[in-house]
């Protein structure tokens, strides 16, 4: 891994960075998931669309394991989450391997959830510095870097309560790709933002899909998501209903629930502006 | 009337019917005079009063105030206080993790010694355990109906000190504890999950980023708790602690002077009080770090209505 460019663009191997295999998700009675496989490839850009409810979250959150699939299992750059081998056995490992495949993944939540008693940079800075054990130093020159690269040099000293949403989002992004992880997870990163300030964070992401970051974005930006994305997901009721490429599931669906949901929130859009 | 008359925007002003000047209010408002007034006069009152009368014997305070004696209780008071709040702080941090914990057992034992150590006066406890040494003249750690490990000599181990301390302590771990629990529970979880998702342990994020937010809540209260243990030392002269109450009453017991020496005590309690509050007003205002704009570094400073902010908002593209 390189020490100083913040961007993540590299070829290792042409396996999955991601590999999801029927991953089984209840709450009590609540199926979330139900039986969903996906791979992501290195400097793929999958986006997960579909209804609320649908369990895009869920299935986001089961990657780096923020929630425990109770069923199936997610390989994330080769581990597999949340166990270990031991003895040509796989077990559930404790907390602190966990955290240590976590930093495989970057998360950007829809909330942002910036450390409120942090400035910007030492949002930045904490993962590298708590969770890699990296010299502060060192830290700090890339936290710079990141939020230079997010365009919020200038915001370093700032607390996330004297920032604008679009500001906060795109400082989570910097602190998500802190730690140099291989893959980028984004929950619908604007959907919490006011319209004026959607644009922002988009160009961010979208910038960052063209250095070759890998990611797996749950959004409802439709054109943002044919765009950039290489790989579309239409997700309902727990359960993957069709993929393939923009063209394919946006552009001629094959699944009319696909289609009905595209027409709804199309229709939901011009509507709005 | 409509509220829109009372700004009048200065391009369009003719549109409106003109107003009445208006007058500024006057300066002298006659209820805060009077106000003013009677306290000032019960304050005076009562100084004069205390000052001029002979049986209050000023001159004892005085010479009391620094004796050796008292001295030497103020710092046992202080000594008390400090180890027996940090005692409590850890047990309290320990007993609210283990109220937040999944596991049934753990919380199991921290509710029941929160309701057990909460229920009885602190008094009761003190005496409580000055007295153990008297039942219990030893005290056996060992394996429960099999051979002894340890054994202490109760009456050694649990000296008035130590009883005092127990006594001030273990009652105060249990409130702590809900106030620690109630801060920590104020942290949202987006925090926590956050922290995970940075590859950051359950203890870091612990003490790294939950923790440090939850004292920003717990603060307060943690500074009232701590503003009554000081005056809760004064209940273990019961025991003969030997702090400033302790002392101020050995003295009393001889000369019977007693208002004097309560005076003495009293002014003493007042100082550790003052600076006290002094010390929680910056540790607040450190806490809060994040959470109030440091624009606003008066609350007393007007905004203009229409500025949203004092920095303009930039655009980045
Ligand atoms: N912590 C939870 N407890 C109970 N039910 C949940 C929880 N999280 C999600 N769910 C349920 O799982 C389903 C999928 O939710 P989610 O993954 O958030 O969908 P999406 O992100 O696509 O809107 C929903 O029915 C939701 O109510
Ligand atoms: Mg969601």
């Amino acid at each position: 891994m390189t020490a100083t460019q913040p961007t993540l663009a590299e070829t290792r191997d042409s396996d999955p960075i991601i590999h999801v295999r029927d991953v089984h998700k209840s709450y009590g009675q609540v199926e979330a998931l139900r039986g969903v496989s996906l791979q992501v490839k290195r400097g793929e850009v999958v986006a997960l669309i579909g209804p609320s409810g649908s369990g895009k979250s869920t299935l986001l959150r089961c990657i780096n394991h923020l929630e425990t699939p109770t069923g199936g299992v997610v390989q994330v750059a080769g581990h597999v989450m949340g166990y270990a081998e031991k003895r040509g056995y796989l077990r559930e490992c404790n907390q602190r391997t966990l955290a240590r495949q976590r930093r495989s993944t970057g998360m950007v939540f829809q909330h942002f959830d910036l450390f409120a008693h942090r400035t910007a940079l030492e949002n930045v800075m904490e993962g590298p510095t708590s969770g890699l054990g990296e010299a502060r130093g060192a830290a700090r020159a890339r936290a710079h870097e990141l939020l230079a690269l997010v365009g919020l040099a200038e915001k370093a000293g700032a607390y996330p309560s004297e920032l604008s949403g679009g500001q906060q989002q795109r400082v989570a992004i910097a602190r998500a790709l802190s730690t140099r992880p291989d893959v980028l997870l984004l929950d619908e990163p604007t959907s919490a933002l006011d319209p004026e300030l959607v644009g922002e964070v988009l160009d961010v992401v979208t910038d960052l899909a063209r250095q070759g970051v890998t990611m797996v974005v749950a959004t409802h930006e439709i054109t943002f998501a044919e765009d950039v994305a290489t790989t579309v997901y239409f997700m309902e009721k727990g359960s993957v209903v069709e993929s393939g490429s923009p063209r394919e599931v946006i552009r001629n669906p094959v699944e009319a629930r696909t289609a009905q949901f595209l027409t709804h929130i199309s229709a939901a859009r011009t509507a709005t502006t | 009337m409509t509220a829109n008359v009372a700004v009048p925007s200065p391009t369009k002003r003719d549109e409106f019917a003109p107003l009445p000047p208006i007058k500024a209010k006057s300066r002298i408002s006659w209820s805060r005079v009077l106000t003013l007034v009677i306290l000032l006069w019960v304050v005076i009152a009562f100084v004069v009063g205390a000052a001029t009368n002979e049986r209050l014997d000023w001159g004892a305070v005085a010479t009391y105030l620094f004796d050796p004696r008292i001295l030497e209780g103020l710092r046992t008071t202080l000594v008390l206080t400090a180890v027996s709040m940090a005692i409590a702080t850890v047990l309290g941090v320990v007993l609210a993790l283990m109220a937040l914990t999944k596991d049934p057992t753990p919380r199991a034992f921290a509710r029941t010694y929160i309701t057990v150590f909460r229920s009885i006066p602190p008094m009761v406890q003190l005496l409580f355990w000055y007295f153990l040494a008297a039942i219990l003249p030893t005290i056996t750690i060992g394996i429960p109906f099999g051979p002894d490990l340890v054994t202490f000599d109760t009456n050694l181990l649990i000296t008035q000190f130590a009883a005092a301390l127990l006594g001030l302590s273990l009652g105060e771990a249990a409130f702590l504890a809900e106030y620690i629990r109630g801060g920590i529970l104020s942290v949202p979880r987006g925090q926590s999950e956050a922290a995970a998702a940075c590859g950051l342990t359950p203890a870091k994020t612990f003490f790294r980023v939950v923790f440090p937010q939850a004292i920003r809540v717990i603060l307060p209260a943690y500074g009232n708790s701590l503003i009554s243990q000081v005056k809760n030392t004064a209940m273990v002269f019961v025991i003969g602690a030997g702090d400033l109450m302790t002392e101020a009453q050995l003295i009393y017991s001889q000369n019977f002077q007693q208002i004097p020496l309560l005076i003495v005590v009293s002014i003493w309690y007042l100082v550790i009080v003052v600076i006290l509050t002094q010390v929680q007003r910056r540790i607040e205002n450190h806490y809060s770090r994040g959470y109030t704009r440091r624009t606003e570094k008066s609350p007393a400073r007007r905004q203009p209505l229409t500025a949203d902010s004092d920095r303009p908002r930039e655009v980045t593209s």
